[in-house]
């Protein structure tokens, strides 16, 4: 039985969560440069000790529509290269078994596809469980102004 | 399987090293033959390369060495003795030793080819009569030469040449470590945030009356600054790193031209920023080609002329004011300036009346221009279509500058300047649309103040594109905020604009931005690879209150835009663009002291410019002094020594700006009440009639007198007044001219 730990946040009405083990801190009120011409989920860059890093709106990425994703941020590690989730409020860390984690339907087609993983139940709710690298990857991809999820995206070398 | 790929790796980075080693001492060795030290280091150096090639059957590299130690053993033996034909055979092979490395690093096989010619010319040469047959030994490793001398792309720790064929055997030798130029970076970049976390300590410190507090704030502060010291010199290093090269480029080039030439280097030893030493070795192999190929004579000619046959190369590198000084000196003809003319007429470069009117320093302008090439033919070596435009681009890129003087007969002196490093960029701080951009310096050649709603507004419309009429050019404009797809709130009727004139590659463009706010020094740091599509910024840093501020990259905008192509369209006659560098333009700083407006010094006089702190401020007997980059700084007040400076006893703002700049190897920062602007103006002085007190004479700027400051009258009057504490009435006697 492998367990694993997910921080757990909120987008709007959901309930996310990303693997803990790529986590570096969570930030309250960082203070964010727009970067113009940037894919509009890109918020601008964020300043973390020294270290720049691209702040990305999960509202505008997931098409939350209720969201503002103003104030908080998670910084992650994801492969070497840092990344900022902004999100509208942070919950615990919680440890799940990794078989009781729900595939996604085959129907999801592409930026949500790639970006979910899969959830988990809670009590009264579920746990959608966001693939770090993904979202790393997609944000990556500069062209992302027009809505992604409907066409193939570029595996990262 | 992993473990031989690690110590083939090894092999090639000892091979690397060793080929490149040998290089520099052949020509060495030819130079002074009878070198016996030296001879037994190339001997010992390809018999490791031998011995290693045998270990991993490598055997083009194995039988190619052997045949180059046969004729060596021969040389050591005094049994033969190296001249041309031989250290030409030695080279060549040596060539083949270095490809075969790296087909073997790319591929970990060896690459196919037939060496027997030159194995057959080498043994010739070394006249024996049988070869022994190939020994394969690997036991034969004799003496493994430490790594000492890093690869390329690796800083080493460990000062190499020393180590390097010295340490065969017995001696202990500490194995230097080698560091991934990442983790330095890395290292760097925690030691500049190390700096930006004690800067926020420290006023707390100061209010604070806790003793164990503040002696440990000032602990603090003293390693942080000492760990940023030590994090710069881990990036410098020196530059014999890439002058290792140059004897054999020297003595390739010369024998090619049928030319006599001898390479002295002098300051090898001086240290540079790694980037920067990679971004001026091509233009320095440039302009070591283009002295030997189109200045120094052949050695008939430089016998008829009284010289010597041998002709001499100095290159020589220096520290000077926090720049590093390369010069490149040749002992040759020099430039032919009427050549030089009628090349520029020829290529349609200047009208012929105005050629005839320029004198010597502006002929070596034209040299700059793109198109400019003296030479009737092109020869393979200095005439690649690379033109003196691309060397001074290459170095101006890196914030660095170069000068050309030459005699005629005498010779040619490269003069190039180089910033220590490049992490800090002087960039001009600017607001459009309320964000902040930052333009780095070196690409402004002015900044314009206009009026876009008034009806004289310079602004004409040139097929499509918005372009302003400056002094005789046309401008074409491009706004930031449209570039940057920014919304800016509606203009006033009033409201003025600046434009910024930026070169792109010869063209001049300008961008308008909404305010220009003020010069600093900054710290690039990279946008990262989730940005990196973005062509618009070049990078971005941190401001002091630690904001992130991006950095605009005026060639991508410029790219961007299409301008270059709808100018392409429809061009505009932008001829003064080839006139520039004829008028010669100075930059000069505009800045104002308590009771005159526009006073102006010349942009290289001035190294930095500071706000200084009141409290800083410090006395040592009646002179004002500041502790300032480790050094003692008198400040000088410029109000009481320039003609039309009000008295006033102290500034009203506790944190004036102060000019620094050298003179006579001292510090001297000079305290003004404004800095207002940087700009170009033409370099013509009008006298003044009646001499003025601290002035050297006036500019005529768009129709504006522009008062500019005779440093050297006013650091005299400050010093004679320093040892007399009595105000010189006359003070012409001590000037020197």
């Amino acid at each position: 039985m492998m367990e694993r730990s997910f921080l757990v946040f909120h987008v709007g009405a959901f309930t996310l969560g990303v693997a803990a083990e790529e986590l570096i801190e969570v930030n309250r009120n960082l203070g964010y440069t727009k970067v113009p011409g940037s894919p509009k989920m890109i918020r601008g860059i964020l300043n973390l000790r020294g270290l720049l890093m691209p702040a990305v709106d999960m509202g505008a990425y997931l098409d939350i529509p209720d969201s503002t994703c103003k104030s908080f941020s998670i910084i992650l590690k994801v492969q070497e290269n840092h990344i900022a989730l902004m999100v509208d409020s942070i919950g615990d860390i919680m440890g799940f078994h990794i078989q009781e984690l729900i595939l996604p339907p085959a129907h999801l087609s592409g930026q949500f596809q790639e970006a979910i993983e899969g959830a988990f139940k809670l009590p009264d709710s579920l746990l959608i469980i966001l693939d770090a690298k993904a979202i790393s990857r997609n944000a990556q991809n500069a062209n992302g102004t027009t809505p992604l999820g409907f066409h193939p995206l570029p595996l990262s070398p | 399987m992993e473990n031989h790929d690690e110590i083939l790796a090894e092999f090639i980075l000892e091979a690397r090293e060793i080929i490149d080693r040998l290089d520099v001492d052949f020509v060495r060795l030819e130079e002074d033959p009878g070198d016996q030290a030296l001879i037994g280091n190339i001997f010992r150096g390809l018999h490791t390369l031998k011995g290693s090639s045998g270990f991993f059957s490598l055997k083009r590299l194995e039988k190619l060495s052997h045949a180059g130690e046969s004729l060596l053993g021969k040389i050591r033996a005094g049994q033969a003795k190296l001249d041309f034909d031989k250290s030409t055979s030695l080279l060549e092979m040596n060539d083949i030793l270095r490809q075969i490395i790296e087909g073997v690093e790319a591929s970990h096989v060896e690459p196919a080819g037939d060496d027997q010619e030159l194995i057959n010319a080498l043994l010739g040469l070394s006249q024996s009569e049988k070869v022994s047959p190939v020994e394969i030994n690997a036991a034969a490793v004799e003496g493994e030469v430490p790594d000492a001398q890093i690869q390329e792309g690796f800083v080493d720790v460990v000062d190499p040449p020393e180590i390097a064929f010295t340490s065969t055997s017995g001696q202990e030798v500490v194995v230097p470590v080698k560091i991934n130029p990442e983790v330095l970076d890395k290292l760097m970049n925690i030691a500049s945030e190390m700096v930006l976390a004690r800067n926020r300590l420290l006023p707390f410190s100061q209010q604070s009356s806790d003793k164990l507090f503040t002696s440990a704030v000032r602990s603090i502060d003293l390693l942080t600054l000492e760990l940023q010291e030590r994090m710069m010199k881990m990036r410098m290093q020196p530059i014999f790193h890439i002058w290792d090269k140059f004897p054999r480029l020297v003595r390739d080039v010369a024998a090619e031209c049928g030319k006599k030439v001898r390479l002295l280097q002098e300051g090898a030893e001086t240290e540079l920023d790694r980037i920067l030493l990679d971004s001026i070795r091509d233009p320095l192999v440039h302009l070591i080609r283009n002295s030997i190929d189109h200045s120094i004579e052949s050695p008939e000619v430089r016998l008829e002329k009284g010289k010597s046959e041998l002709a001499y190369l100095v290159l020589r590198a220096a520290h000077q004011n926090g720049t590093v000084i390369v010069e490149v000196i040749d002992d040759g003809a020099g430039i032919d300036y009427e050549r030089v003319r009628q090349r520029a007429i020829y290529r349609g470069l200047i009208s012929v009346e105005k050629a005839h009117a320029l004198n010597h320093k502006e002929l070596i302008d034209l040299i700059f221009l793109p198109g400019f090439s003296t030479r009737e033919t092109v020869t393979n070596l200095s005439g690649r279509g690379v033109g003196m435009d691309v060397v001074k681009n290459n170095i101006e890129n890196i914030g660095g500058s170069i000068e050309i003087t030459s005699i005629p007969n005498e010779g040619t002196h490269v003069k190039l300047k180089i910033p220590l490093t490049l992490a800090i960029l002087p960039t001009l701080f600017v607001r459009c649309a309320d964000e902040i951009f930052l333009i780095p310096q070196n690409r402004i050649l002015e900044l314009v103040r206009f009026a876009p709603n008034q009806p004289n507004n310079g602004i004409e419309d040139f097929y499509g594109t918005p372009t302003f009429r400056l002094r005789d050019k046309l401008i074409p404009l491009l706004f930031l905020n449209e570039q940057l797809n920014l919304t800016s709130a509606p203009l006033k009727s009033n409201q003025k604009l600046f434009i910024a004139v930026l070169n792109f590659n010869g063209t001049l463009f300008g961008l308008v931005v909404e305010e220009v706010l003020n010069i600093q020094d900054i710290v690039i740091k990279p946008l990262g690879d989730l940005l990196r599509d973005m062509s618009n910024f070049a990078g971005a840093t941190i401001m002091g209150n630690g904001e992130v501020a991006l950095i605009l990259d005026v060639d991508g905008i410029a790219r961007k835009s299409g301008l270059i192509e709808r100018l392409q369209a429809n061009p505009i006659r932008q001829e003064e663009r080839y006139a520039t560098p004829v008028i010669e333009m100075i930059s000069v700083l505009l800045f104002e002291i308590p009771g005159l407006h526009k006073i102006a010094l010349p942009l290289d006089a001035i190294d930095h410019i500071i706000k200084l702190d009141s409290e800083k401020i410090q006395q040592n007997g009646s002179r004002e002094v500041v502790y300032f980059n480790e050094q003692l700084m008198d400040l000088v007040r410029l109000n009481q020594y320039v003609s039309g400076g009000a008295r006033e006893p102290q500034m009203h703002h506790s944190r004036p700006p102060v000019l620094t700049c050298q003179y006579r190897d001292r510090l001297y920062g000079l305290v003004v009440k404004q800095v207002t602007d940087i700009i170009k103006v033409p370099a013509k002085l009008h006298e003044l009639s009646t001499s003025q007190r601290g002035l050297r004479g006036c500019i005529i700027y768009n129709d504006q007198v522009i008062n500019v400051l005779d440093l050297e009258e006013v650091l005299i009057m400050h010093n004679i007044q320093e040892e007399s504490s009595e105000y010189p009435q006359v003070i012409d006697v001590y000037l020197p001219n």
